[in-house]
């Protein structure tokens, strides 16, 4: 019975284990798609994104203190991503499934790090203006 | 293994040994979902314009997705506890009536006054806090750890637990459908979205039809969920089931009041499922 238990819990922390490691939060890998999605535009800074099964880029590196706007994509969207929250300027929006939806961000709220989610908290993003 | 004559003597008996099973089977469960999660089912919609059979798909797709969080967990505790106090398939029956039905209505009145029961996010973050706290009772209760010492036992309130208990005391053919057809409302992000595309298509007929074909698309793992529970509840893998079930329902419910915590803000995201 004591060999039952310990093998028991052994299979059970290796399979808890695993699934730890499938969902922990590796925004740092996905930094990279960040760099070639932001382009100025009559001053106005644009920062494009998409969403489908999570948000892409995870992380962007934007500049503070310019009027932004985010170009959120959604192509054949139908998952918890299409309803994203972004709290700190008070958005929230279901996405048509399919379409480019703009959302702005004026100069002064363009600073520190805003964190965009989708309103079940499954995904999020964060775009760092500094 | 059990005798159903004994079931009072049984309930006084923790059986710590059902864990050897019931712990590494639920790890592997969550092993399993975490992994359909990686393999980016969202993908696999490519049509940006949703036929009837796209709706079935994402149907399918949902209910192997986050949004058995929700759904799902409910529909396992619900069915799981009925089951644990001898219910019979009635409700459950009803229960997915219920769903069918509300979805095939409420699908249609959207389309055809063209706007959605729009939740604010506040209301879907206390929404998401009170299902998770619901299903998290529901799940411990189903653990059967804490019936010998009965005044220690988590009870959900008097008034609520009436209408969510009941549904298998007294096979009320009303109550299961009415909680079938109110999965409409509860926090799923393929749910909504479906609900959005349906703003957009228009008319009675097309939203209703849209809307069932979509439910229909869940009600296989739902129904699995729930007529599973009635079939092994009356097999000799009763004691281990239930506790498996109970510590799945716990997960999720722990899940969802993770993630609504995080979209309230009080805590950053830990999971990106």
């Amino acid at each position: 019975m004591n060999k039952q238990i310990i093998l028991s819990l052994l299979i059970t922390v290796a399979l808890i284990g695993g699934a730890v490691f499938f969902t922990r939060d590796n925004s740092r890998e996905s930094n990279l798609d960040g760099i070639a999605s932001i382009e100025m535009v009559n001053g106005k800074q644009i920062i494009n994104m998409s969403a489908k099964g999570g948000y892409s880029p995870r992380i962007v590196n934007a500049k503070a203190g310019v009027d932004t706007i985010i170009k959120m994509k959604t192509e054949g969207t139908f998952d918890c991503s299409a309803s994203l929250v972004i709290p700190e300027i008070s958005y929230q929006k279901l996405l048509s499934p399919t379409g480019v939806e703009e959302i702005l961000i004026s100069k002064d709220k363009a600073k520190g790090t805003m964190q965009g989610l989708c309103s079940m908290g499954m995904y999020n993003f964060q775009i760092r203006f500094n | 293994m059990s005798n159903p004559e004994l079931l009072s003597e049984e309930d006084k008996i923790i059986k710590w040994g059902e864990f050897v099973y019931a712990l590494p089977i639920s790890a592997l469960v969550i092993l399993g979902f975490v992994l359909i999660q990686k393999a980016g089912l969202a993908n696999f919609i490519n049509s940006s314009d949703v036929s009837y059979g796209t709706a079935f798909v994402i149907g399918l797709i949902a209910s192997v997705s986050t949004c058995l969080a929700v759904v799902g967990g409910i529909v396992l505790s619900l069915s799981a506890n009925s089951a644990k106090r001898g219910g019979t398939w009635r409700p459950q029956v009803l229960f997915h009536i219920g769903r069918l039905v509300g979805f095939f209505v409420l699908g249609g009145i959207i389309g055809l006054i063209g706007s959605t029961f729009h939740f604010s996010i506040i209301a879907n973050i206390v929404l998401g806090i009170i299902v998770g706290i619901v299903m998290l009772i529901l799940g411990i209760n189903l653990l059967d750890v804490f019936s010998p010492i009965r005044k220690f036992q988590v009870r959900l309130p008097k008034c609520f637990s009436r209408y969510v208990l009941n549904i298998s005391e007294r096979n009320y053919y009303f109550t299961p459908a009415l909680f079938g057809a109110g999965t409409f409302f509860l926090p799923c992000g393929f749910t909504q979205s479906m609900q959005v595309y349906v703003l957009t298509a228009g008319g009675f007929i097309e939203g209703a039809i849209t809307m069932f074909v979509f439910a229909l698309g869940t009600f296989p793992v739902l129904a699995l969920l729930s007529f599973g529970s009635l079939n092994i509840a009356n097999s000799s893998w009763r004691g281990t089931f239930f506790k498996i079930a109970g510590i799945l329902v716990i997960a999720l419910a722990l899940l969802n009041i993770t993630n609504s915590l995080v979209v309230a803000g009080v805590i950053t995201p830990i999971f990106n499922l």
